[in-house]
C-alpha cells in the first residue's frame, strides 16, 4: 500500500498532511512552521525561492515575487478578475497562448500551474525530508466553487511537481472529513471557509463515517485578500493622498509594504482594539522630502471598511441553504479570516448559534486530504466515505445562446447524463457544441470549458437530424464530454481540457454568428422550456409593473408605451396560459416571438426605472 | 409490468419519471424469506476470484440480476418509508460497501462491471426517494401494492383451504388431490356463481369507467378539449385533437393512453390513415414492450426453476417473434430435453424472417437431430437459396446426403 499525502494549497498558506497511526497529523517544514506560505519569488541571481524564504524577500524584490497565484489560477486574461489582481499586484500579469492569464519575472513567462506546481513541491518535499522516503502521491484540496478550468489548472499543477493526484478534494469537504473523523456523529454540519482568496460554504450530511455533501456555493473571488485591498486602498493610500498630495500606488516597494502592514494590523485586530501602522520612510516626494506613514487602525474602522464583504458571504450561505432546505446543526469555521470577531458574531447570529470552536482553521483542510489520502490507499474497508457534489450547472449553448443545463448543481459526483438535441436549421451539416458551466440562463453569462464540432450530418429538415451528447463530471469534478450522431452512430468526444481561449466577448459574438451551428432541444420540451420563461419574465414584469406605473403616471408621452407595454404582457400572458394547439412549430414561433418582445419590455423598464433613481 | 391499481393522480405524476416511476407489479421479497428469497444464485460465479467478500458478492449478484424487478425501497433494503433519515442509512450503509471509492485499489474479478451498475442504480433510486415530493407518492403506491399483494396472497390461501375442506367432505370416492379439486370446483352451488358473475360485472364497468377518466386526463393534460368536451365540435377537428394527445403520450411512452387516444381517433374519423397507422404503431409498440417484460419475468422463473418458465417464453413468443428469443428458446429446449417444443416457433420465426439464416439452421440441425431428415434437407436448400455458399448448409446437406445412400 502506497502512502498518499494530503496537500492544502492555499491563496495565502499552503500545508501538507499525512495519517499516522490512524491519526491526521501536520507536516512542519524546516522551520518547524506547520504552513508554508505559498509564496514564489525569482531573485536578481536567478535563484528560485518558495515560502518563507520569499516571502521574507518580498519587500525587496515586490516586482519578482509572486503571491496569491492561486487567484489568477484557471482564469482568462482578458477576465474581469484578472483585471481586478493586476490592478493590485506588484508582479506583471501577461496573455498567455492560449488567452490564459500568467506571470513574467526577470523576463520569463510563467504560467500559474507552473508557479502552483513550485508549491506543489516543495509541500512534496517537507513531506519526503518528514518520512525519509519519496512521495509520488497525493490528495490536493481546491475551493468547492472552483469550475473545470480551474480543477485541470489544478491538476496539471500536481503533475507538474511530480505528484499523481489520486484525487482532488473540496476545501470544505476536507475540512469536514477532519472534523468528523473518528466521531460517532450524525448530524448536518456547515462549513463556513473564508481563506485567503476564496469563500466557500457546503453544507453536509455526517454519519455512519459517510459524508453527504447536501449543497455547496460559494465565490473564488472573495477572502483575506479582499479585506486587505480595503484597508490599503479605500483607507491608507486615500488618506495619505489626501494629507500629502502623494499617489502611494505609484511606488511599488512602498505598496508592498503597505500591504504586509494592512495585513498584519487587521490580524491583530482580532484580539486587540487598535493596532498601529507605523511605516517610517514610506516615500520621497519630488522636491526631495521623505514622508512617514503613521496610524492608527481601530477595530471600529476596520469593520466599516469590510462589512459588506461579510454580508456577501452571508447571502452566499442563505441562498445554499434556502436552495438545499437542510437544517443545519452545527457550524465549523474554517480559514485564517475566520479569526475576526466581526465575522464569528456574524455568523453566530446568522445561524443562531455559536459556531464550533474545536477545528483548527489552519489546519483541517490538509489533514481532510491526508484522510481522503488514507481512504484511496485502498486495503480494508475505509474509515471515511465521501459523496460530494458538483459545485455548478452543466451544459450547452443552444439556439439564441441560451443555456441548456443538463446536470445541476449539487448532483452528487461521479455522475452522468446523456439528453438528446436537434439541429436548428433546415439542412445544417454541422453543429458547434459549445460546453458550460454556470446557473444563467443567458449562455454568455456562463464560463465556456471549451467546444466541439460535429459535421457531415444528413441534410434533413430541422429538427429531423438527432444528436445525443452524455456529460461525465469525475470524482475530481472534471468534465468530459462526447456527442453522437443518432443516425449514423458517429461519436466525437472531448474531454474539456484544453482551454479554449475564448473570452466572455468573443463568446457573444460566437453566440451571434454561430447560431446557425447550434442544437436546440426536441421541438416539446422546447415549447415547454419557452413557456416557462415567458412565465417566469411575466412574474418579474408584474413586479416591476406598479414601479413603473407611479413612476410614468404623470408622463403623457409614457402613457403610450405603457399601454403598448400593457398589450405585450396581455398577450404574453395568454401565450403562456393557451394549452399546446395542434401545430407545434406554430406554437413555438408565437411563444418566441413574445418571449422576445417580453423581456424587450422588462429591460426597458429596468432602465427607466434606474434613469428615474438618477 | 407495473402496479397499475394506484389513484390515478399517484400514477399520472411517476409516469413523469418514466421507468424511474414505475412501481413493479409484485413485491420481488415475499414474507417469510431473507433478502434474496428463493433466488439460486449461480455456485460458480459466487466462488470465481475477487476481492469482495462473499456477502458483497450476493448483493451484487442478486441486485444486477434483478434491478428491473425491484422496487427502489427494495433496492435499499428498506420497507416503504419517507423518513429520510432511514433512507439515508440505507444508502450510505450500501455505499460504504459498494461506492467506486470504497472497492478501489481491489481486484473485484467478474464483479466489477456488475458492481459499478448496482451502484449507479442505486444512486439515482436514493437521489429520487431524497425528493420529499417523489418518496411520499412512491411510498404510498409501493405500500398499496404490498397490501394488495398482500389481500391476494391471503385470499388464495383461504381458497386453498377451503378446496382442502371440500375435497376431504366429498373424498368420499375421490382419490387424488387433482380429482378433489374438481369435485369442488363442480360443488360450487349456483347462488354463489351468480354473485361472482355480478361482482366480476361490477368490476368490469369500474375498469371502464376509471379507464375513460384516465384518458380524459390524459387528453386534458396534453392539452386536448378531450372526451369530456364542453362543445360539440365537428368530428375531424375532434379525433385530430385525440391524434395529437396520442402523440404525446406515445412520445412520452404512456403506451396505454396513446392506444386509447388513437382509437377513439380511428373512431371519430375511419379513414384517415395516419390515425390507423398510429393505432398499428402502438399497438406493435405495446406487444413489443410486454413481449420483453413476459421474456423477463420468464426468464426470473426460469431462474429459481419455476413450473410456468417454458410457458412464459412461449407467451412471450406470442406477442413478438423476436428471432433471437425464438433462438434462445431453442436452445432452452433442447437443454430441457424438449427440442420439440420449439420446432413450432421455429419454422413461425422462418416463415417471419425469410432472409434470417441462423434461424433456419436451428431448424435444420433440430430436425436433424429429430431424424426427420427429409424435412432438414428442405430447410438446406431453403439456405442455400439465400446464399450458395452457406456453409454450415454445404456441410449438413452434404451429412445428409451421405446418411440417405447409406440407407
Ligand atoms: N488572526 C487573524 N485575524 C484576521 N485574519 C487573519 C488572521 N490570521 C490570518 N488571517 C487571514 O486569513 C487569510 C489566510 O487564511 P488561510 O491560510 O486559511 O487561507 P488559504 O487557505 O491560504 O486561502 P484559500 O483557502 O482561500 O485558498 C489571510 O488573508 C490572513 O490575513
Ligand atoms: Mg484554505
Amino acid at each position: 500500500m502506497e502512502r498518499i499525502i494530503g496537500i492544502d494549497l492555499g491563496t495565502t498558506n499552503s500545508g501538507v498532511a499525512i495519517v499516522e497511526g490512524g491519526t491526521p497529523v501536520m507536516i512542519p517544514n524546516k522551520g518547524g512552521y506547520k504552513t508554508t506560505p505559498s509564496v514564489v519569488a525569482i531573485t536578481d541571481a536567478g535563484k528560485r525561492l518558495v515560502g518563507h524564504l520569499a516571502k521574507r524577500q518580498a519587500l525587496t524584490n515586490p516586482i519578482h515575487t509572486v503571491s496569491a497565484a492561486k487567484r489568477l489560477i484557471g482564469r482568462d486574461f482578458a477576465s474581469k478578475i484578472t483585471e481586478a489582481t493586476r490592478a493590485v499586484s506588484p508582479f506583471a500579469v501577461v496573455p498567455g497562448p492560449v488567452g490564459d492569464a500568467r506571470v513574467e519575472l526577470h523576463g520569463r513567462v510563467y504560467s500559474i500551474p507552473e508557479l502552483s506546481s513550485m508549491i506543489l513541491v516543495e509541500m512534496k518535499s517537507v513531506a519526503e525530508a518528514y518520512l525519509g522516503e519519496s512521495v509520488r502521491k497525493a490528495v490536493i484540496t481546491v475551493p468547492a466553487y472552483f469550475n473545470d478550468a480551474q480543477r485541470q489548472a489544478t491538476k496539471e499543477a500536481g503533475e507538474l511537481a511530480g505528484l499523481e493526484v489520486v484525487r482532488m478534494i473540496n476545501e470544505p469537504t476536507a475540512a469536514a472529513l477532519a472534523y468528523g473523523y473518528g466521531k460517532d456523529i450524525n448530524r448536518t454540519i456547515a462549513i463556513y471557509d473564508l481563506g485567503g482568496g476564496t469563500f466557500d460554504f457546503s453544507i453536509l450530511d455526517v454519519s455512519q463515517g459517510v459524508f453527504e455533501v447536501l449543497a455547496t456555493s460559494g465565490d473564488t473571488f472573495l477572502g483575506g485578500e479582499d479585506f486587505d485591498n480595503r484597508l490599503l486602498f479605500q483607507w491608507l493610500v486615500l488618506e495619505f493622498a489626501q494629507e500629502h498630495r502623494v499617489d502611494l500606488r505609484q511606488d511599488r516597494m512602498a505598496m508592498q509594504r503597505l500591504k504586509d502592514a494592512a495585513e498584519k494590523a487587521k490580524c491583530e485586530l482580532s484580539s486587540a482594539r487598535s493596532a498601529e501602522i507605523n511605516l517610517p520612510f514610506i516615500i520621497s516626494r519630488a522636491d526631495g522630502e521623505t514622508l512617514h506613514l503613521q496610524k492608527i487602525l481601530t477595530r471600529a474602522k476596520l469593520e466599516e471598511l469590510t462589512s459588506d464583504l461579510v454580508d456577501r458571504s452571508l447571502e452566499i450561505c442563505d441562498r445554499a441553504i434556502r436552495e438545499s432546505g437542510a437544517q443545519v446543526d452545527e457550524v465549523i469555521l474554517v480559514g485564517g479570516m475566520t479569526r475576526m470577531p466581526l465575522i464569528q458574531e456574524r455568523v453566530r447570529d446568522f445561524f443562531k448559534k455559536a459556531p464550533r470552536r474545536d477545528v483548527h482553521p489552519d489546519e483541517v483542510v490538509a489533514l481532510g486530504a491526508a484522510l481522503q489520502g488514507m481512504a484511496l490507499a485502498g486495503g480494508g474497508a475505509p474509515a471515511v466515505l465521501l459523496l460530494d457534489v458538483t459545485p455548478m450547472s452543466l451544459g450547452i449553448m443552444i439556439a439564441n445562446g441560451e443555456f441548456s443545463p443538463l446536470i445541476p448543481k449539487n448532483t452528487t459526483v461521479p455522475t452522468s447524463k446523456t439528453h438528446i438535441f436537434t439541429t436548428v436549421r433546415d439542412l445544417q451539416t454541422s453543429v458547434r457544441i459549445l460546453v458550460l458551466q454556470g446557473e444563467s440562463e443567458d449562455a454568455t453569462q456562463n464560463d465556456l470549458l471549451g467546444e466541439f464540432v460535429l459535421d457531415g450530418l444528413r441534410p434533413a429538415l430541422r429538427g429531423e437530424v438527432e444528436l445525443e451528447v452524455t456529460f461525465q463530471i469525475s470524482a475530481d469534478g472534471i468534465v468530459s464530454v462526447s456527442a453522437r450522431n443518432v443516425e449514423t452512430g458517429e461519436e466525437q468526444a472531448i474531454t474539456v481540457t484544453a482551454r479554449s481561449g475564448l473570452s466572455q466577448e468573443e463568446l457573444r459574438r460566437m453566440a451571434e454568428e454561430n447560431r446557425e451551428h447550434l442544437v436546440d432541444m426536441r421541438a416539446q420540451e422546447r415549447a415547454a422550456h419557452l413557456r416557462q420563461r415567458v412565465e417566469r419574465t411575466l412574474r418579474s414584469m408584474d413586479a416591476v409593473m406598479p414601479r413603473v406605473r407611479t413612476l410614468l403616471s404623470n408622463n403623457e408621452f409614457a402613457a403610450d408605451a405603457l399601454a403598448k407595454a400593457e398589450e405585450v404582457i396581455e398577450r404574453a400572458r395568454a401565450t403562456a396560459a393557451a394549452r399546446p394547439s395542434a401545430d407545434l412549430s406554430a406554437d413555438l414561433e408565437l411563444l418566441e416571438r413574445d418571449h422576445k418582445a417580453l423581456t424587450r419590455t422588462l429591460h426597458m423598464f429596468h432602465t427607466v426605472i434606474e434613469k428615474m433613481k438618477r | 409490468m407495473w402496479f397499475d391499481r394506484a389513484s390515478a393522480e399517484d400514477l399520472s405524476f411517476l409516469a413523469q419519471y418514466e421507468l424511474w416511476g414505475g412501481v413493479p407489479a409484485e413485491p420481488l421479497r415475499l414474507p417469510g424469506l431473507g433478502r434474496y428469497g428463493r433466488f439460486q444464485f449461480d455456485a460458480r460465479a459466487l466462488l470465481s476470484p475477487s476481492d469482495l467478500t462473499v456477502a458483497d458478492r450476493k448483493e451484487v449478484i442478486f441486485l444486477s440480476s434483478y434491478f428491473h424487478r425491484l422496487d427502489h425501497f427494495e433496492l435499499l433494503e428498506l420497507a416503504p418509508t419517507v423518513d429520510l433519515k432511514e433512507i439515508k442509512r440505507a444508502y450510505f450503509g450500501l455505499s460504504r460497501r459498494l461506492h467506486p471509492d470504497a472497492l478501489r485499489g481491489r481486484d473485484l474479478g467478474v464483479f466489477a462491471d456488475a458492481a459499478a451498475q448496482v451502484f449507479e442504480y442505486a444512486s439515482y433510486a436514493y437521489g429520487l426517494l431524497c425528493d420529499a415530493g417523489f418518496c411520499a407518492v412512491y411510498a404510498r403506491v409501493v405500500a398499496a401494492r404490498d397490501e394488495a399483494f398482500r389481500a391476494r396472497l391471503e385470499a388464495e390461501r383461504a381458497r386453498a383451504r377451503a378446496a382442502g375442506a371440500a375435497g376431504a367432505a366429498g373424498a368420499a370416492g375421490a382419490a387424488s388431490a387433482a380429482g378433489a379439486a374438481g369435485a369442488a370446483g363442480a360443488a360450487e352451488d349456483p347462488a354463489a356463481v351468480a354473485a361472482r358473475k355480478e361482482a366480476l360485472r361490477a368490476r368490469l364497468a369500474q375498469n371502464q369507467a376509471r379507464h375513460q377518466s384516465a384518458m380524459a386526463g390524459a387528453a386534458g393534460e396534453a392539452g386536448a378539449a378531450g372526451a369530456a368536451g364542453a362543445e360539440p365540435q365537428d368530428a375531424a377537428s375532434q379525433a385530430r385533437r385525440f391524434y395529437q394527445a396520442g402523440v404525446i403520450a406515445e412520445q412520452r411512452k404512456q403506451w396505454a393512453s396513446a392506444r386509447g387516444h388513437f382509437k377513439v381517433a380511428t373512431q371519430l374519423a375511419p379513414r384517415a390513415p395516419e390515425y390507423a397507422a398510429a393505432l398499428e404503431r402502438v399497438r406493435g409498440a405495446m406487444a413489443q414492450q410486454e413481449a420483453a417484460e413476459v421474456w423477463a419475468r420468464a426468464e426470473a422463473e426460469e431462474a429459481v426453476k419455476g413450473k410456468r418458465a417454458a410457458e412464459l417464453f412461449e407467451q412471450s413468443l406470442t406477442l413478438e417473434l423476436d428471432p433471437k428469443r425464438a433462438l434462445s428458446f431453442a436452445a432452452k429446449c433442447a437443454a430441457w430435453g424438449e427440442a420439440a417444443r420449439a420446432a413450432p416457433w421455429l419454422e413461425r420465426a422462418a416463415a417471419a424472417h425469410p432472409f434470417n439464416l441462423d434461424i433456419r439452421w436451428a431448424l435444420a440441425q433440430q430436425l436433424e437431430a429429430r431424424a426427420l431428415f427429409e424435412e432438414a434437407r428442405r430447410v438446406c436448400a431453403e439456405m442455400l437459396r439465400l446464399d450458395p455458399s452457406e456453409p454450415r448448409a454445404l456441410r449438413l446437406q452434404k451429412k445428409l446426403a451421405g446418411a440417405s445412400q447409406e440407407r
